[in-house]
């Protein structure tokens, strides 16, 4: 029984960074192997291991055998590194004592590892009172430090180097526990384990298939630490002569016997302390590179590629004058006409990143005062980094590569930290997505807004409170001079957007930035902040540049719009010119692929295929891939945003508009 | 090709009914020993017949998910029945028949989560198949392919992990894993509400075509009326765990009789600055909608009259009940249905 495909409109075209061939291979050892420090240390446990293993074939003499003859030798050619106070090798007693350290250490951590893991799987899965005396059984058990348990039940049950080595095994499963538990908590509340359990898996299946794997990198880090631990308590006990019998060798057996003949041959106390200390340190920075590698990157992201040499930009950058002087070329006089009068001019704006990726390829438009201005696009398409690279806000590693940002007269672009700083502060305000997590949550709601207002004006406290009340009101908040004294959890959604926007008018600002000021918001709050965002525009007259994914935003508040696809401004128009005649094709899919209320009896129409990334733009027209009215001449060259549309067929199209 | 299920004619039982029901989370014990709890769903009643689309609407806190949790067992049914073919999903115990899971599946908003990181698409799907229908593991490869392609996935993802893939692809994979088990019912929980435009459109076409090509059911959990007008054949508007309008796609988005519904119609946006005014209007003509109330803390009486321009003092006493003023099909909680359609 096969499935047949059903038939898809679109079936997502594979591109080259799609197909098979391309892929990267990902896992937490791939990514530590090429830490220069990780390796290092693998390769010194590698050699550990061989010659713990090989210990009888490498060793030169008997590690055992007293040999009176050669007391306290120092390091000859026939005796390395010298010989101890009974004559014995101190080269072959260092192999041997290899072998010791590395079993008493993973034998510890192995105990720990089974008991720890599997008590934590099982108290976090089952939770309730499992959990509830699992965890404070652990309480107990990790107030007791390793060793004195080792101690303990050495007197108990007698010498012995594996029993010691067994009460540190239990001691670490405590750690191991609390690793594993506190992980499968985690991860039971993703929705996978939700899905899994829809699908009807056991519950049995669920931990071991699903969520065991998680547990593994925390795990690994954790136990290689562990066993530099182990490996210390180890040369502890048989120094304090309570580990290894005479049978067996240890280094810290041999720091003991070094310690009563110091005074006669200070060299035998150096040697076992160096392969002592060199063991940890490996295992600890182990660790350490595991950790780094294990890092939430390293499942989530983690695939770095090189651009491909992107002609397309060059020409771009190349052509950027030209590309200007078209868009004020004479034709388009109107547009012109209002350039001059605009608040925001961005010209050529190009933002590249480190790696020579183009986020934005010269980005033109202006915004005029007291005008609304729509940035729209999909995710990916640059319009958030454009409005960074107007706040000179870009994230490390992207930078303002080409084009200028005029505010009124002034050039933004170039502009030192501080001089920006009072851009944004006095004459530009910032309202983002999230409102919670753009407030602080440890300050008042007024402490907040009382030091934006001071930072920017010469008002003393009371001054500043008083303008926060009254900017309170202005953006709708009720009884505002007893909400100063709130927390930011202590809002809604809603309200505390409010409270953004109250603060980016601190300072009467000319132009208010806002990037999907409404995303995280219901539909009817965000009705509410539109009308605010609207309203205040007029009140205040300043100019507002939106940016949104939603056109729906765009149609109710804007009055004119910036289509954004591929880091490239494709068609600026007013919102009614763009939404009744789009003239660039990516406008006319965007809008037909909006559900209007229509019922389903017809299918929406689509965009094939989706964005490609930035390093992957393709040449000639960006859209083309995707574009149902490409042709030929489409595929190359340079396009230019002539009389505000990116397209080489704009004349010809008869576009269809919003339904 | 999946095979028709016998109860897929029209106008038998509902496939899905949901009588009465209550979801109550329990928030803890005050000092008193008191135990709190928070209804999220309040005496809702529905059903869903094969084949065909429930669209459940409402802002967050409105019940909408709890509901489709509930169904899934994966939220508690304190009160009332979910019956899902005949049977008492609230009376199975600890472990379900492998029947309802096989029937029973369900897509969730975010793709990433709802996916394991560690394991390949390939595995994911084949889970699925393999707790329902074992079969030997070249034949289920071959399956896992074929249900690639149903979703419109080349073959070779079955290799990826899901960070490799987009957003949308994700979404896709994720269809394709609520198909493995080849269910009846699949609940979609705001499963385009993440997506752009563009991939939602895509999403939205797969789920309608899959529907066409396997009768199966869906309960549509979303926020924008506007996606859910477009695959629903009936839409139910939740308003703090209770139903305030239910009824026909048509009827409940051309002539919406609760005002709830009218304010939520009126705040979706439409990418047309025309019709976008006429509802901007509409909004303001209901005038200025307060803050939704805590649903811990819901006010007495219909739950929307706190924020209701319409409000008359018969509104704070009891709790209105679904009735039918406006059409035999549509269902309209509040008491002054007849009137408010203007």
């Amino acid at each position: 029984m096969t499935m047949e495909p059903v038939a898809l409109a679109d079936p997502p075209p594979s591109t080259a960074e799609d197909a098979p061939t391309a892929r990267q291979k990902i896992g937490m050892f791939y990514r530590a192997v090429r830490q220069p420090i990780t390796l290092i240390c693998l390769a010194i446990l590698a050699l550990q291991i061989v010659i713990a293993l090989a210990a009888p074939l490498l060793a030169p003499y008997d590690p055992l055998q007293p040999n009176v003859q050669h007391r306290l030798e120092s390091p000859s050619s026939a005796f390395l590194l010298g010989t101890d106070d009974l004559g014995r090798d101190t080269l072959s007693r260092l192999i041997y004592g290899t072998q010791t350290a590395l079993i008493a250490s993973a034998q510890s951590v192995a105990i720990g590892l089974v008991l720890g893991v599997s008590l934590g799987v099982f108290v976090g899965y089952r939770g309730g009172w499992w959990d509830r005396i699992g965890m404070r059984i652990a309480d107990v058990m990790q107030s007791i430090p390793a060793l004195l348990l080792a101690l303990a039940l050495v007197a108990v049950i007698g010498n012995g180097l594996g029993k010691a080595m067994l009460a540190v095994g239990i001691i670490f499963a405590v750690g191991f526990m609390r690793v594993a538990r506190a992980v499968v908590l985690a991860e039971r509340e993703r929705l996978y384990v939700d899905a899994a359990r829809v699908l009807g898996l056991r519950s049995s299946s669920i931990m071991f298939r699903q969520v065991l794997p998680n547990i593994a990198p925390p795990l690994i880090v954790q136990a290689s630490i562990a066993l530099g631990t182990a490996l210390l308590i180890e040369a502890t006990l048989s120094f304090l002569g309570i580990g290894v019998d005479a049978t067996a060798v240890s280094w810290g057996s041999m720091l003991d016997a070094s310690r009563q003949h110091v005074s006669e041959q200070p060299l035998l106390a150096i040697f076992p302390g160096a392969a002592i200390t060199l063991s940890v340190l490996v295992f600890n920075l182990l660790g350490d590179g595991l950790r780094d590698a294990s890092s939430p990157r390293g499942v989530g992201g983690g695939k770095r590629k090189k651009p491909a040499k992107n002609t397309a930009a060059t020409a771009e950058a190349e052509q950027n004058g030209t590309a200007k002087a078209v868009t004020t070329a004479p034709a388009s006089a109107p547009t012109a006409d209002a350039a001059k009068n605009a608040l925001l001019t961005v010209s050529g704006l190009t933002v590249t990143t480190h790696t020579g990726a183009e986020l934005v390829s010269g980005a033109s438009f202006h915004i005029g005062k007291g005008e609304t201005f729509g940035l729209v696009g999909e995710s990916g398409c640059g319009k958030s980094i454009t409005a960074a690279a107007i706040l000179g806000l870009l994230p490390k590693g992207v930078e303002v590569t080409g084009g200028s940002v005029q505010l009124d007269g002034t050039e933004l672009t170039g502009l030192g930290g501080e001089a920006l700083r009072q851009i944004r502060g006095r004459r530009v305000g910032m309202v983002f997505q999230d409102p919670i997590s753009a407030l602080s949550p440890v300050h008042t709601v007024g402490r907040q807004l009382t030091d934006a207002i001071r930072s920017h004006s010469g008002l003393t406290k009371q001054q500043a409170e008083e303008r926060a009340v009254e900017l309170l009101s202005l953006v709708g908040v009720p009884a505002p001079r007893k909400r100063l004294l709130d927390y930011p959890h202590q809002f809604s959604g809603g309200m505390a957007q409010r409270v953004v926007i109250a603060g980016a008018l601190a300072c009467d600002p000319e132009l208010l930035i806002a990037d999907e000021p409404t995303t995280a918001l219901d539909v009817t709050i965000q009705a509410q902040v539109l009308d605010l965002l609207a309203g205040l525009r007029e009140r205040l007259n300043m100019s507002l540049l939106l940016i949104t994914h939603d056109l729906g935003v765009v149609a109710d508040i804007c009055d004119r719009v910036g289509v954004m696809y591929a880091g490239q401004v494709v068609e600026v128009n007013t919102v009614r010119g763009a939404f009744n005649q789009p003239r660039h094709p990516y406008t006319e899919a965007l809008l037909a692929a909006m559900p209007h209320g229509a019922n389903g009896s017809e299918a929406l129409a689509t965009i094939p295929g989706r964005v490609p990334p930035a390093w992957a733009w393709p040449q000639g027209c960006r859209f083309h891939p995707r574009c149902t009215y490409a042709v030929e001449e489409c595929k190359t060259g340079f396009i230019p945003l002539d009389d505000g549309v990116r397209c080489r067929r704009a004349v010809e199209l008869k576009l269809a508009g919003a339904k | 090709m999946l095979e028709e299920r016998a109860g897929a004619r029209p106008g038998a039982r509902p496939l899905l009914s949901v009588e009465n029901l209550t979801v109550r989370y329990p928030l803890g014990r005050s000092i008193t020993g008191r135990t709190t709890s928070l209804a999220a769903v309040n005496n809702v009643t529905f059903g869903i017949e094969a084949g065909k689309t429930l669209g459940l609407v409402g802002e967050s806190g409105s019940g909408k998910s709890s509901i489709g949790r509930a169904i899934l067992r994966l939220a508690p049914i304190s009160e009332g029945k979910v019956i899902f073919d005949g049977q008492d999903v609230g009376g199975f115990g600890r472990r379900a028949p492998a029947s309802y899971h096989r029937d029973m599946q369900v897509v969730f908003q975010d793709p990433m989560s709802s996916l394991n990181p560690r394991q390949t698409i390939g595995t994911t799907l084949g889970q699925g198949i393999n707790r329902h229908r074992p079969m030997p593991s070249r034949q289920l490869d071959k399956e896992v392919i074929g249900l690639l392609d149903s979703v419109g996935l080349p073959s070779y993802h079955a290799d990826r992990y899901p960070h490799e893939l987009s957003g949308g692809q994700r979404q896709r994979v994720a269809i394709a894993r609520a198909l493995s088990t080849k269910p009846r019912l699949i609940v979609c929980d705001e499963a385009v509400s993440a997506l752009d435009v563009s991939t939602q459109s895509q999403v939205i076409n797969l789920l309608m075509e899959l529907q066409r090509e396997l009768g199966v059911s869906y309960l549509f959990i979303a926020h924008d009326l506007d996606v859910v007008r477009h695959v629903s054949d009936t839409i139910g508007v939740l308003y703090l765990g209770r139903l305030a309008e239910l009824g026909p796609a048509d009827e409940v988005y051309d002539t919406p009789g609760h005002p709830y519904t009218q304010t939520l119609l009126a705040s979706t946006l439409v990418a047309n600055p025309d019709k976008q005014a006429e509802r901007s209007a509409r909004r303001r003509e209901l005038g200025p909608v307060s803050e939704p109330p805590s649903p811990l803390d819901p006010p007495p009486g219909c739950p929307f009259h706190t924020r209701c321009t319409f409000v008359t003092d018969v509104c704070k006493g009891d709790i209105p009940v679904l009735t039918t003023p406006l059409s035999p099909t549509q269902q309209v909680a509040c008491y002054h249905g007849a009137t408010v359609r203007g």
